[in-house]
C-alpha cells in the first residue's frame, strides 16, 4: 500500500489512506505483539506513518487549511488509537481465557486418596460405651489381664469347688494365676482402691478356653459398678435403659430377666428389644423380639465386704457387658470370627 | 436339660398353651432354649384307596391318602387295622419322629421298585401309646391339619438350668416352678413304698452301712428289693426317658434314671449278691470312705479308673466297687440275672465330687447333680419313690426296713428375717408384704408376716437361699422386673471425682489413625517359636507360658505386639489387599518386672503368698508394608512410621524422641535403631530382615515400630503454652555442605543449634543427596536456617555472622565443607 505522505505537505486524503490502513491491519492483529508493532508503526513518535503526517502540517502555510487537516488527522489517529486499545482488550480477554483453559482440571477425576486410618469395631464399640457411661458420671479404670484366681474367683464369691467356675473355661498360668475371665474382679480392686461411694466402668480383655464359631478365646468385657447408699434394682433399669437406648436407638426397650450369677444378688439379665425388627420376631432374635445384651445385679453383700464396703451401709449394681456382642448388634456383625481375622477391607467400611 | 410336658403334668395340670408356659419359666429365671413338639410337622391324611402291593408276601398295602384338600400321595404301609375313610397321622419325609436319630426319608421299598414318600404312624411313633403293631387311627381331623391339634402330642422344653438351682433339674422342679408362676397347684407324687410291696422279711442282716467320712458322706441309705424280675420297662417310662435324652436300659436301672429325672436326686442300682460276693461277706456291707492311693475301680463304662486319696467311693467290705457320685462298678452292676437290688440313695459333698470327676475327666447324670450341692433330705424320698417302682414293676418285694447312716447332717437352713421396708429399698419399687409373702408361699417357703416384715422359713431344697437378699430376688422374680421403674441415680453430694482425662491410648489412636494406620487387635498369647523369633520390645524377655492353652500355637503370653500385627499383616496380604500399614495398641506380659502391685491389692497381705503379676506395658506396634522391592520406597514406609512416632511424642507428652541406629535383632542392619527419652529405651524401630519377610509369608518390603506408650506419655493429656508470635521478620538462609557418608544428621543439628544461638530459631535438614558425582563415601546435606530476633529487625550482616558461625562449627563437628 502507499503511504499518504506527500512531499511536499501533507492532505486529508494522504492521513485518512493511512488510517484505514492501520484499521484494517489492527482488525487483522492475533496476538497483542503485533498490536505493539502496528502501534509503533502507525503512531510511533518519530517514525509512525501517521505522526510523520500530522508532523508535516507545519509545511501547510494557510492557516485555515492547515487548522482543517490537523484536526482531521487528529481524529484519525484517536481513532487508530481508540482501534487499538479495543483490540487490546479483546485479545487480551482471548489471552486470558487460553490461559485460563489452559490451566482447567477436570473436577470428575477422583482425588488422590486422602484416609484416616479404621478403628477396630470393637475399639469403636468400646469408645461408644465409655462415651455413653462417661455422660453418667462414670469413670474408666483398669485392672491386670493376667490376674490372681482369688480376684477373678474367690472374692466374687467362687470359691475353690464352686460350680460356676466351669462354666468359665480357664486358661492357667500356675495354681495362684489366670487369664481373667471376666472383667470381674476389678470391681474388687475397684472398691479396694477408690472406696464407697463408687462409679466406674471397666473396659478391658478377657480370656477363655473357648475356640468355635460364637466364641473367641480372647474377647473384651465392660465391667459397669456403681456403690452408694440406697441404690436398688430400678436405678439399675433405668441406668441400662439409658445406655440400651443410647447405643441402640431411642425407641429400643429393655427387659428385666432373672437370672443367677454369683456375685449379684438378685442377678438380671438384660434383654434389649430387637433392633432388626423392632420387637415382631425375626431371625436375628429367634422370634422372641428380645435380644440378651448383658448380665447384671445387685452386687452381693459377700462382693461388697471383700472389697472393703460396708454392706449394711451401701447397696450397689454391677454389669458386665461382651463388646464384641455389642458391636455385632450395633453394627450389624453376623460372625464374631469377622473381628478378629482383622482383614482391613472390613474394618475399613467404618 | 429335656423336660417332657407330659410328666411334668403328672405333678401340675398346666393347660396354658405352649408359648404361655415357655414364657413364664422365662419370666421367673429359667432359661428356655427351645420348646420342641413333639413329632411336629405331622398332619392328619384320610385313607381314599388301599390296595396289595403284587411282590409282597407280608401284606404290606399300597394307601392312597389325602394329604390336603383334593391332594393325595401313595404311601406303603404293612398295617393291618386300616379302613379306606379312617383318619390318620401321616409323616412326611423331613420328619423327625420322637426317639429317632435323624429325619424320615423316602424309602426305597421292594429292592427300589416302590418308594413310600413317608409314612402312617402308630401310637408309639408318636410316643402316645404303647401300640406298636396298627396305625392310629384319628377320631377327628381334617386332612393337612396338624396332628398335634387333634391329639395331645407331647412337647419337650429344652432348659438351661443355672448351677444355684440344682432343685430345677428334674421335672418336678420345673413343675414346681411353673406352678408358682401360673398359680397353680402342684401334686408331689407318692413317696413311700406301699405296704402290699412291702415283704415280711427285715432288712437287718442283708444290708449295713458304715460311713467313715461325714464330711464327703453327710448321709447314706440302702433299700433292698428281692424278687425281682429284670426286664425291659413298660413303654411309658421308655418314652418318658428317652424324652428326658436317656437311653432305656432296664427296669431297675430305669427306675433310677427316672426317679432322678423326677426328684433330682440321683440313686445307684447293685446286684446284692454280687455285692456281697464282692465283700466276701455274709451280708451287704456298705462301707463309705475316701479311696486309697492307687485303688481302681472298673466302672459301668469298662473303664478301668485309678483313684486318689481325696476321692469318695462305695465299698463292698474293704474293696472299692463305686465311684461316689459319679458311676457304679461293673462287677456289682445290675442285668437280666439280678434277682435281688441293693438300692443306694446318698449325699455327696458337691466339690469333692467336683473335683474327682475333673481329675478322671469323667462327668455323669449324677455328677453334675452332686456338684450343685443336693440337700440331704432329698435321699430318703427318693429311695421310697424307687423302691416301691422297681418293687411294682420288677414283681418284687421291699424288705421291709431302711438303713439310713445320716453322721453329717447338713446345717439346717435358718429362717430368714426381712425388715419392713428391706424388698422396697433392694427392688426399688413398692412391694406389699402380704403380696411378698404370698409369692414365697407358692415357692414352697413357709412365711410368717409381722406388718411389714418377714420371716421366712426355706424349703428343704432351697439350700441357695441364705439371706435378705435372696428372699428379695425370689419376690422379685415372682412380682416381675417389668413392674421396676426405670430410674438414673444420683443426689446433691460432695465433689468427689474431677472429670477424667481422654485416657492415653485414645489419644494415641486419634493421632494413629489420622496418619492412615488401619487397627488390628490380634491375640494375646502366641507361638512360643514365633515369639522369641520377633522380639520387638521384649527384648531378652521369656514369654509367659499358658499351662492349658488350646494348643502349642497359642501358648505363650505375648511379650511384643509385633509378631501379632505381622501376623495379621499377612492374612492381609495373603487375601490380596497389599500396601497395608496396621497398629495394635495393647498390653504385653513382662515376668518379673511388675514395680509395685497392681491397684485395689486387698489390704489383708495374702496376694504375698503368690508369685508377683507380671508387668502389663501399654505397647504400641506399628506397621507398613510396600509391594515394591526396592529400597527408596521401603524407606520411606520407615520413615513415614518415624514421622508418626514423632508426631506422637510431640502430641502426647511436647518432647522429641531420639533415635539411636543400631543392630536390632529381626531387623535390617543399617536401618534400624532404639527410641530414646533421657537415656532409656523406650522403642525400637527398622525395617524386617528379609529372612523373616519370607518366614512370615510376607511379601516386598515392611517398616516396623515398636513403642512404650507408658514410657513415652504423661498420664495426663499435655498441657499446650501459647506466646504470642515473633513480631519482627527473619532472615532466612541456606546452607549446603559436604560430608561423609556416615555423619549422622542429629550431630550437625546439635552444632547448628549450639553455634546458632539464640538468633537462631530454627534449622532444618531439608535435602539429602547421594550421587556419583560427590563419589560413594560422601553427601551433601542442605540446611535452611532462620534466623530472628524477638525485640528488632536482625540485620543481614548479624544473621551472617552467625551463619559463619555454623559454618565453622559444621566443618570442626562433623567434617563438613561449604559447597559455594
Amino acid at each position: 500500500m502507499s503511504s499518504g505522505s506527500v512531499a511536499g505537505g501533507t492532505t486529508p486524503t494522504g492521513a485518512h489512506e493511512i488510517a484505514v490502513a492501520a484499521i484494517d491491519e489492527i482488525q487483522r492483529a492475533r496476538d497483542l505483539g503485533r498490536l505493539d508493532d502496528i502501534r509503533a508503526r502507525y503512531l510511533g513518535r518519530k517514525d509512525g506513518l501517521l505522526t510523520v503526517h500530522r508532523r508535516s502540517l507545519g509545511r501547510i502555510s494557510d492557516p485555515e487549511a492547515k487548522r482543517q487537516t490537523g484536526q482531521t488527522i487528529n481524529a484519525l489517529v484517536a481513532r487508530v488509537e481508540e482501534a487499538l486499545d479495543e483490540a487490546h482488550a479483546v485479545l487480551l480477554r482471548e489471552a486470558e481465557a487460553r490461559a485460563l483453559r489452559a490451566e482447567a482440571i477436570d473436577l470428575t477425576v477422583p482425588p488422590p486418596p486422602l484416609r484416616r486410618g479404621a478403628l477396630h469395631p470393637v475399639t469403636r464399640a468400646a469408645r461408644e460405651i465409655r462415651r455413653i457411661f462417661g455422660h453418667l458420671g462414670y469413670t474408666a479404670v483398669s485392672g491386670p489381664e493376667i490376674e490372681y484366681d482369688r480376684y477373678n474367683f474367690t472374692l466374687v464369691n467362687q470359691p475353690e469347688g464352686h460350680p460356676a467356675r466351669d462354666l468359665q473355661e480357664t486358661f492357667y498360668i500356675d495354681d495362684a494365676r489366670l487369664l481373667r475371665t471376666h472383667t470381674s474382679p476389678v470391681q474388687i480392686r475397684a472398691m479396694v482402691a477408690l472406696g464407697a461411694p463408687l462409679k466406674v466402668i471397666v473396659p478391658g480383655k478377657t480370656y477363655r478356653r473357648d475356640n468355635d464359631p460364637t466364641h473367641s478365646p480372647m474377647f473384651h468385657q465392660v465391667e459397669g459398678l456403681y456403690v452408694d447408699e440406697d441404690v436398688s434394682v430400678a436405678d439399675l433399669k433405668g441406668t441400662l435403659e439409658f445406655f440400651a437406648r443410647s447405643m441402640f436407638g431411642p425407641s429400643r426397650a429393655i427387659r428385666l430377666r432373672p437370672h443367677h450369677f454369683p456375685f449379684t444378688e438378685p442377678s438380671l439379665e438384660v434383654d434389649v428389644s430387637c433392633m432388626v425388627c423392632g420387637g415382631d420376631g425375626c431371625g436375628t432374635c429367634k422370634g422372641s423380639g428380645w435380644i440378651e445384651i448383658l448380665g447384671s445385679g445387685m452386687v452381693h453383700p459377700d462382693v461388697l465386704r471383700n472389697g472393703g464396703v460396708d454392706p449394711e451401709r451401701y447397696t450397689g449394681f454391677a454389669f458386665g457387658m461382651g463388646i464384641e456382642r455389642i458391636a455385632q448388634l450395633a453394627y450389624g456383625i453376623d460372625d464374631v470370627r469377622l473381628l478378629y481375622e482383622n482383614d482391613v477391607r472390613f474394618s475399613r467400611q467404618s | 436339660m429335656k423336660t417332657s410336658l407330659r410328666w411334668m403334668r403328672d405333678y401340675a395340670d398346666l393347660d396354658a398353651p405352649l408359648h404361655v408356659l415357655a414364657q413364664a419359666l422365662v419370666d421367673t429365671g429359667t432359661e428356655v432354649n427351645e420348646v420342641h413338639r413333639v413329632a411336629e410337622g405331622v398332619i392328619v391324611a384320610r385313607v381314599l384307596k388301599l390296595e396289595k402291593v403284587p411282590e409282597s408276601t407280608k401284606g404290606v398295602l399300597f394307601a392312597d391318602i389325602e394329604v390336603a384338600d383334593g391332594e393325595s400321595i401313595r404311601v406303603l404301609t404293612g398295617a393291618p387295622n386300616l379302613r379306606v375313610g379312617d383318619l390318620v397321622p401321616y409323616a412326611p419325609p423331613g420328619v423327625l419322629l420322637p426317639g429317632w436319630d435323624k429325619p424320615l426319608e423316602v424309602r426305597a421299598m421292594f429292592g427300589g421298585k416302590y418308594h413310600s414318600p413317608g409314612m402312617l404312624c402308630s401310637a408309639v411313633e408318636l410316643a402316645v401309646g404303647d401300640d406298636a403293631d396298627g396305625i392310629l387311627v384319628l377320631e377327628r381331623g381334617t386332612p393337612g391339619q396338624p396332628v398335634h391339634e387333634v391329639i395331645d402330642l407331647d412337647a419337650v422344653f429344652d432348659i438351661e438350668v443355672t448351677p444355684n438351682r440344682p432343685d430345677c433339674l428334674c421335672h418336678l422342679g420345673i413343675a414346681r416352678e411353673l406352678t408358682a408362676a401360673l398359680g397353680e397347684v402342684l401334686r408331689e407324687p407318692p413317696s413311700q413304698v406301699p405296704e402290699a410291696l412291702v415283704s415280711v422279711t427285715p432288712i437287718e442282716g442283708r444290708a449295713s452301712v458304715r460311713v467313715e467320712d461325714a464330711h464327703g458322706c453327710p448321709r447314706f441309705m440302702v433299700r433292698v428289693i428281692e424278687d425281682v424280675v429284670v426286664r425291659e420297662s413298660p413303654q411309658w417310662m421308655q418314652r418318658r426317658l428317652r424324652a428326658f435324652g436317656l437311653r432305656p436300659i432296664n427296669n431297675v436301672v430305669d427306675v433310677t434314671n427316672y426317679v432322678a429325672a423326677e426328684w433330682g436326686q440321683p440313686l445307684h442300682a447293685f446286684d446284692h449278691d454280687r455285692f456281697v460276693a464282692a465283700g466276701g461277706t455274709a451280708s451287704a456291707e456298705v462301707v463309705v470312705r475316701r479311696a486309697r492311693a492307687g485303688e481302681k475301680v472298673l466302672s459301668l463304662d469298662d473303664v478301668e479308673r485309678t483313684l486318689a486319696p481325696g476321692d469318695m467311693v462305695v465299698c463292698a467290705a474293704d474293696r472299692a466297687v463305686s465311684i461316689a457320685g459319679l458311676m457304679g462298678g461293673r462287677d456289682t452292676a445290675v442285668d437280666t440275672k439280678t434277682r435281688t437290688v441293693l438300692l443306694e440313695a446318698a449325699s455327696w459333698d458337691g466339690p469333692t465330687i467336683r473335683a474327682t470327676s475333673r481329675r478322671l475327666a469323667l462327668r455323669s447324670d449324677a455328677s453334675t447333680r452332686y456338684e450343685k450341692g443336693l440337700s440331704d433330705t432329698l435321699p430318703p424320698i427318693a429311695l421310697e419313690r424307687a423302691a416301691a417302682l422297681i418293687a411294682e414293676l420288677g414283681s418284687g418285694r421291699v424288705l421291709n426296713g431302711v438303713v439310713d447312716e445320716h453322721p453329717g447332717p447338713l446345717p439346717p437352713i435358718p429362717p430368714i428375717h426381712v425388715p419392713a421396708g428391706f424388698l422396697e429399698r433392694v427392688l426399688g419399687m413398692p412391694v406389699d408384704a402380704s403380696e411378698a409373702a404370698t409369692a414365697l408361699a407358692r415357692l414352697s417357703f413357709a412365711v410368717e408376716q409381722d406388718g411389714g416384715a418377714l420371716l421366712a422359713q426355706v424349703p428343704h431344697f432351697r439350700r441357695d437361699v441364705a439371706i435378705p437378699v435372696d428372699i428379695a430376688e425370689e419376690v422379685g422374680r415372682s412380682l416381675g422386673y417389668a413392674r421396676v421403674p426405670a430410674t438414673i441415680p444420683g443426689r446433691r453430694s460432695p465433689i468427689r471425682a474431677l472429670a477424667p482425662a481422654i485416657p492415653l491410648e485414645e489419644r494415641v489412636r486419634d493421632v494413629v489413625i489420622g496418619a492412615g494406620l488401619d487397627e488390628v487387635i490380634t491375640f494375646a498369647f502366641q507361638s512360643p517359636q514365633l515369639a522369641a523369633r520377633i522380639t520387638g520390645m521384649g527384648e531378652e524377655r521369656t514369654p509367659i507360658r499358658v499351662r492349658n492353652p488350646l494348643s502349642e500355637d497359642g501358648s505363650a503370653m505375648r511379650i511384643s505386639l509385633l509378631p501379632g500385627v505381622l501376623q495379621a499383616l499377612a492374612g492381609n496380604l495373603n487375601r490380596g489387599v497389599s500396601e497395608v500399614s496396621l497398629f495394635e495398641i495393647g498390653r504385653v506380659f513382662w515376668e518379673g518386672e511388675r514395680q509395685v502391685p497392681p491397684l485395689g491389692t486387698t489390704p489383708d497381705g495374702k496376694d504375698a503368698a503368690f508369685t508377683p503379676l507380671p508387668a502389663e506395658p501399654l505397647l504400641l506396634s506399628l506397621v507398613s508394608q510396600t509391594g515394591e522391592s526396592g529400597g527408596d520406597v521401603a524407606a520411606a514406609r520407615l520413615r513415614h512410621l518415624q514421622s508418626v512416632l514423632a508426631w506422637l511424642g510431640h502430641e502426647l507428652a511436647g518432647i522429641s524422641l531420639a533415635v539411636e541406629p543400631m543392630t536390632v535383632a529381626g531387623l535390617r542392619p543399617g536401618r534400624s535403631g532404639v527410641l530414646r527419652i533421657d537415656g532409656t529405651d523406650v522403642g525400637v524401630l527398622g525395617e524386617l530382615s528379609a529372612e523373616l519377610v519370607e518366614e512370615m509369608d510376607l511379601r516386598g518390603r515392611v517398616a516396623v515400630a515398636e513403642l512404650r506408650l507408658d514410657a513415652v506419655a504423661p498420664p495426663t493429656a499435655r498441657m499446650p503454652r501459647f506466646r504470642a508470635p515473633a513480631r519482627y521478620p527473619a532472615v532466612i538462609q541456606d546452607l549446603a555442605v559436604v560430608v561423609g557418608a556416615d555423619q549422622r544428621a542429629d550431630a550437625a543439628l546439635a552444632a547448628i543449634t549450639e553455634a546458632g544461638g539464640s538468633l537462631l530459631e530454627s534449622a532444618e535438614l531439608y535435602d539429602e543427596y547421594r550421587g556419583e558425582r560427590l563419589g560413594e563415601d560422601r553427601k551433601s546435606w542442605t540446611f535452611r536456617m532462620t534466623y530472628r530476633a524477638p525485640d528488632r529487625t536482625l540485620t543481614g550482616a548479624e544473621a551472617q555472622q552467625v551463619h559463619d558461625a555454623i559454618a565453622v562449627a559444621l566443618r570442626v563437628r562433623v567434617g563438613a565443607e561449604v559447597r559455594r
